[in-house]
């Protein structure tokens, strides 16, 4: 299982991270996603950490995080990965409509604290 | 005694012949929605090509035989559980049956200081709505502790009961751990020490066990109509007919009343049917009919048995995979095997298991307070029904040895 492996790439989750904040609230499983902005003058990358306590959410979640590689702030707010997600990668074959409910949250989790970080 | 027919009964869930994953179908979450036969099936079609019309409504002939459908499984449904006619009520599902209850009963029999008696081990259908009822009329809800095995720890029952105590609502058998719960051992508990209704949620145990309501001597037995073979959305409480008499409606509307005035109170007509506004639905309750008289074809008692033999089956086997934890007790228990694969999340096995065309249940069950008691955020269930069959099993823990080596090579 390729996702599974994938999900060990994810880099280890900061422990104070770990607040009810950041965790994903309507998931089979546990899942925690924080958004951090590089506050160096121009250059607001962003940096995303991850981590669930089911080994494929993990895989999930390191495929949605190397799409937002490289992205600053404003590009974060306004990119729209759905359609690659679910078109390109097939994960609606592979996953039930639940699932895919699990991964709109952690989109709109991952939207929603870009969106404001940006109007800080 | 004669052999249990599994061939015949596979034959008769056309269901059973799906490819999931190119592999086949490997249904173990019976405990969830049971699969349908034939007979329901083709009950259902028949019922909507010929029969079809309005009950309790119309004057034309399939207006009467639409009735006549619907009264005749109400005597069956009756006469199935040990019940009259006039103690059947049709509802939606379970949950509704127990919204009911809390509505109609709850709100209108019990005061500031009285107390109800749940378990630990309720599905949330049976805790929610009785704490809304608590938080509405002030009354103390109290709960009968699980033990490690999975059991209820029956001695901690009495210290529960007082003269303010109004009602137990307790599971026939749980649906994450298939406990069978020694009913009428704690409703004589209940009934020695108080004058409590007793209301006896039978989700998990109509399709089970046999049922006897005046042997169980409950005040109430509740069942969904889709865990006994039959349709979605039909569901029936069994109310002891005094009781129904002296509770009002909760869904009120059409056909149930005997005279609508704008200026006096609307008066309602007898039980069961006050409780039964609105179109029924009697497509569900044709099939549920036929369900019904399916498994007492077969015979509940051989059915228990067939289901008893595959649950020591099922545990010899799954004990023997290294880091498997079997939750529930080794006895008195029923059709459910609930475990996990050592810290592996209960999702990831699921979503495996189905890769090679096993559906299992995984999450927690609509029984977070059971959870929390194992100290685990979900189990894997396994469930069984009259037609699962050994092979289903080997290809369950087939499936489990494969998946905890994908998991274990993290």
């Amino acid at each position: 299982m390729y996702i599974i492996d994938l999900g060990k790439l994810l880099p280890e989750f900061p422990k104070n991270m770990k607040i009810k904040k950041y965790l994903i609230s309507g998931c089979q499983s546990q899942t925690w996603i924080a958004l951090t902005n590089s506050v160096m003058p121009y250059n607001d990358l962003i940096t995303l950490h991850g981590y669930s306590d089911s080994s494929i959410v993990k895989g999930i979640i390191t495929i949605i995080f190397s799409l937002y590689q490289g992205l600053n702030l404003q590009e974060a707010v306004n990119v729209d990965i759905k359609p690659f997600l679910i078109n390109q990668l097939q994960l609606k074959q592979n996953l039930t409509i639940s699932r895919s409910q699990g991964i709109y949250l952690i989109l709109n989790s991952i939207h929603s604290q870009a969106h404001s970080l940006y109007k800080l | 005694m004669t052999m249990y027919p599994i061939k015949k009964i596979r034959s008769d869930f056309p269901i059973l012949n799906r490819i999931i994953n190119q592999h086949p179908l490997t249904y173990l979450d019976s405990a969830a929605a049971a699969q349908k036969p034939n007979i329901v099936i083709d009950a259902q079609a028949h019922y909507y090509r010929n029969e079809y019309a309005a009950a309790h409504r119309g004057i034309h002939t399939l207006s009467a035989e639409s009735t006549d459908q619907m009264e005749i499984a109400r005597l069956h449904i009756a006469n199935f559980i040990n019940a009259s006619r006039e103690e059947i009520v049709f509802v939606k599902n379970t949950t509704e049956a127990i919204n009911l209850i809390a509505n109609s009963w709850g709100h209108n029999f019990t005061n500031y200081g009285d107390n109800i008696i749940l378990t630990e081990m309720e599905h949330h259908s049976n805790i929610v709505p009785w704490q809304i009822l608590a938080k509405n009329r002030k009354i103390i809800l109290n709960y009968i502790p699980l033990t490690s095995s999975g059991t209820l720890d029956i001695s901690s029952l009495s210290k529960l009961i007082n003269h303010r105590t109004q009602l137990l609502s307790i599971s026939h058998i749980s649906n994450v751990l298939g406990t069978i719960n020694p009913l009428i051992e704690i409703i004589n508990i209940v009934k020695k020490k108080s004058d409590a209704l007793i209301l006896v949620d039978g989700a998990q145990g109509i399709a089970h066990q046999p049922v006897d309501v005046q042997k169980l001597d409950c005040d109430f037995y509740i069942f969904s109509g889709h865990k006994i073979y039959g349709p979605s959305g039909i569901g029936v409480m069994y109310g002891k007919k005094k009781l129904l008499q002296k509770m009002p409606p909760w869904i009120v509307g059409g056909g149930i009343v005997q005279n609508v005035s704008l200026i006096q109170d609307t008066t309602f007509i007898e039980s069961p049917w006050k409780f039964e506004s609105g179109s029924p639905n009697v497509g569900g309750i044709v099939g549920l009919d036929k369900a019904i008289a399916y498994v007492k074809t077969i015979g509940i008692d051989k059915i228990y048995a067939h289901e008893d033999q595959l649950i020591h089956y099922a545990t010899n086997i799954l004990q023997k995979i290294p880091g498997l934890i079997l939750y529930g007790p080794k006895s008195m228990r029923s059709s459910i095997i609930a475990f996990n694969i050592g810290t592996h999340h209960s999702y990831d096995v699921g979503i495996l298991l189905n890769q090679y065309g096993i559906a299992i249940r995984t999450g927690h069950h609509c029984a977070i307070p059971t959870m929390n008691y194992f100290k685990v955020p979900g189990m894997c269930r396994a469930s069984f029904a009259m037609y699962t069959n050994k092979e289903d099993i080997d290809r369950l823990a087939h499936g489990l040895t494969k998946v905890q080596c994908l998991l274990n090579q993290q």
